[in-house]
């Protein structure tokens, strides 16, 4: 494993259909981000992502560890996730600031927090669990969230900020779901940035959604970054922060040459390393 | 102090994803003008799922077609719903679930091709025993080269998969 490269720069989220190109064709990806998901069981992929691990520094962003539910932590998947870390060394580990599964039935999506102080209590708890369980940070991305509670009792900012100071994690910062939470209430998402502990953040996302039938912004990760991200990202960058990031593509997925040359273009006019 | 607590406001949002339904009576907690949204977060459940199941399972949805698919994949998130927080082992669930289908009981073909979709997929059964000539088939539905061989519903064979310089393979067996 590869002890002198370090996760810095833009970097891409890896999906399968581009393993094969990035493992056998010159590109200048610095870093990839890995779904701890796609690998928690052994198999050919496995032989893949250690030749990947080789070459480039990574970290592993997992879905299912259900941060803001109150079912007890599923302990084989959390026993999976370990094997994975201890065998792939990646950078940091990272999930979501979200619920995904309740009373034993899986969504399998990310879902909202009512910013309460009991939902706070919840999510400190298991987030110090996780960190004791993994003996590592934790760092932990915002959400795209469709709708707003009547039963929240304090911002987004906030919560996140008590959580930061109760359990020593770190923020993943996704650009893309804070600018489509705020378009969606058409509300200023510069101030939300200006405000939001930036020491605390470990990492960024990037990524490109539509807007659906009713209007209705959706984060699919389906298309290019659009350039409204982009300037939050020059802004980031202007104010001296160098925070690594990623791209992060699923549907409508391009080839891997096209995504890099879009990593590309981004990293040249945008992020300074 | 909220009036409602954390834990019923998970039980009421679950509650109203899983059940796909459009209408919105249990979103207590939920400012009214956002309650609408809630249909993003079912359109995802079953999305998901849907495309986890056509990636898994192609030759099944080709033969009985994407509307009959979904239909399949919906009636699968009523009745079970997914169990477990690795999306892959729900094929496990909906292959065996297709198989107490009535439809699956009046067409065999439904779940035979099923079985093979998912030994290709996930290579986790030994061998498996199909209708002589279904095989064949599947190879039309995945690859769209057309068969010779007609299926003889009177004779069934044995299949599994084998490597064969590095690259996986169906291989009959005798019964």
């Amino acid at each position: 494993m590869d002890k002198i490269k370090k996760v810095q720069g833009l970097g891409l989220g890896l999906r399968f259909p581009h393993f094969d190109d990035i493992l056998n064709t010159s590109h200048n990806v610095p870093w990839f981000e890995v779904i701890s998901d796609d690998f928690l069981e052994a198999g050919p992929h496995w032989d893949k992502l250690t030749k990947l691990r080789a070459d480039y520094p990574i970290v592993l962003h997992s879905i299912g560890m259900n941060i803001g539910g109150i079912d007890p932590f599923d302990i084989d998947y959390l026993a999976s996730l370990k094997n994975i870390y201890q065998i792939f060394e990646p950078e940091w580990i990272s999930d979501h600031l979200c619920w995904s599964s309740h009373n034993g039935k899986y969504h399998h999506d990310l879902l909202p927090i009512p910013k309460t102080n009991e939902a706070l209590k919840v999510v400190v708890e298991r987030v110090n669990f996780l960190q004791d369980y993994f003996k590592r940070t934790l760092v932990l991305e915002n959400v795209t969230q469709y709708i707003d509670f009547s039963i929240s009792e304090m911002s987004e900012i906030e919560f996140i900020k008590e959580i930061v100071a109760q359990t020593d994690c770190k923020i993943l910062l996704d650009i893309t779901n804070v600018i489509i939470n705020h378009n969606n209430r058409k509300k200023d998402y510069m101030s939300y940035f200006n405000n939001f502990p930036m020491d605390s953040v470990q990492q960024f996302h990037l990524a490109g959604g539509f807007v659906d039938e009713s209007g209705l912004w959706i984060d699919s990760h389906t298309q290019k970054v659009q350039n409204t991200d982009l300037e939050v990202l020059q802004s980031l960058c202007k104010s001296g922060k160098k925070i690594a990031g990623i791209i992060e593509r699923d549907g409508n997925l391009p080839s891997f040459e096209e995504l890099e040359k879009e990593r590309v273009s981004i990293e040249n006019e945008f992020y300074e390393l | 102090m909220s009036f409602m607590n954390y834990k019923e406001m998970l039980n009421l949002f679950s509650t109203n994803v899983l059940s796909l339904e459009t209408s919105n009576e249990s979103c207590e907690g939920i400012i009214e003008k956002d309650i609408e949204n809630m249909r993003i977060y079912k359109r995802n459940y079953l999305q998901l799922c849907f495309s986890n199941f056509s990636n898994d399972f192609p030759a099944t949805k080709s033969y009985v077609g994407k509307n009959n698919f979904l239909f399949f994949t919906r009636s699968f998130l009523l009745d079970k719903g997914l169990g477990s927080v690795n999306i892959f082992k729900s094929s496990e669930s909906f292959l065996f679930y297709l198989k107490g289908l009535d439809a699956a009981k009046e067409d065999r073909l439904i779940f035979e091709l099923a079985l093979i979709d998912f030994l290709w997929a996930y290579a986790k059964l030994k061998e498996i025993k199909v209708t002589d000539g279904v095989l064949e088939y599947w190879q039309e539905l995945t690859s769209k080269k057309k068969t010779k061989k007609k299926i003889d519903f009177t004779k069934l064979v044995k299949i599994k998969l084998v490597e064969i310089d590095n690259e996986r393979a169906f291989k009959l067996c005798d019964l």
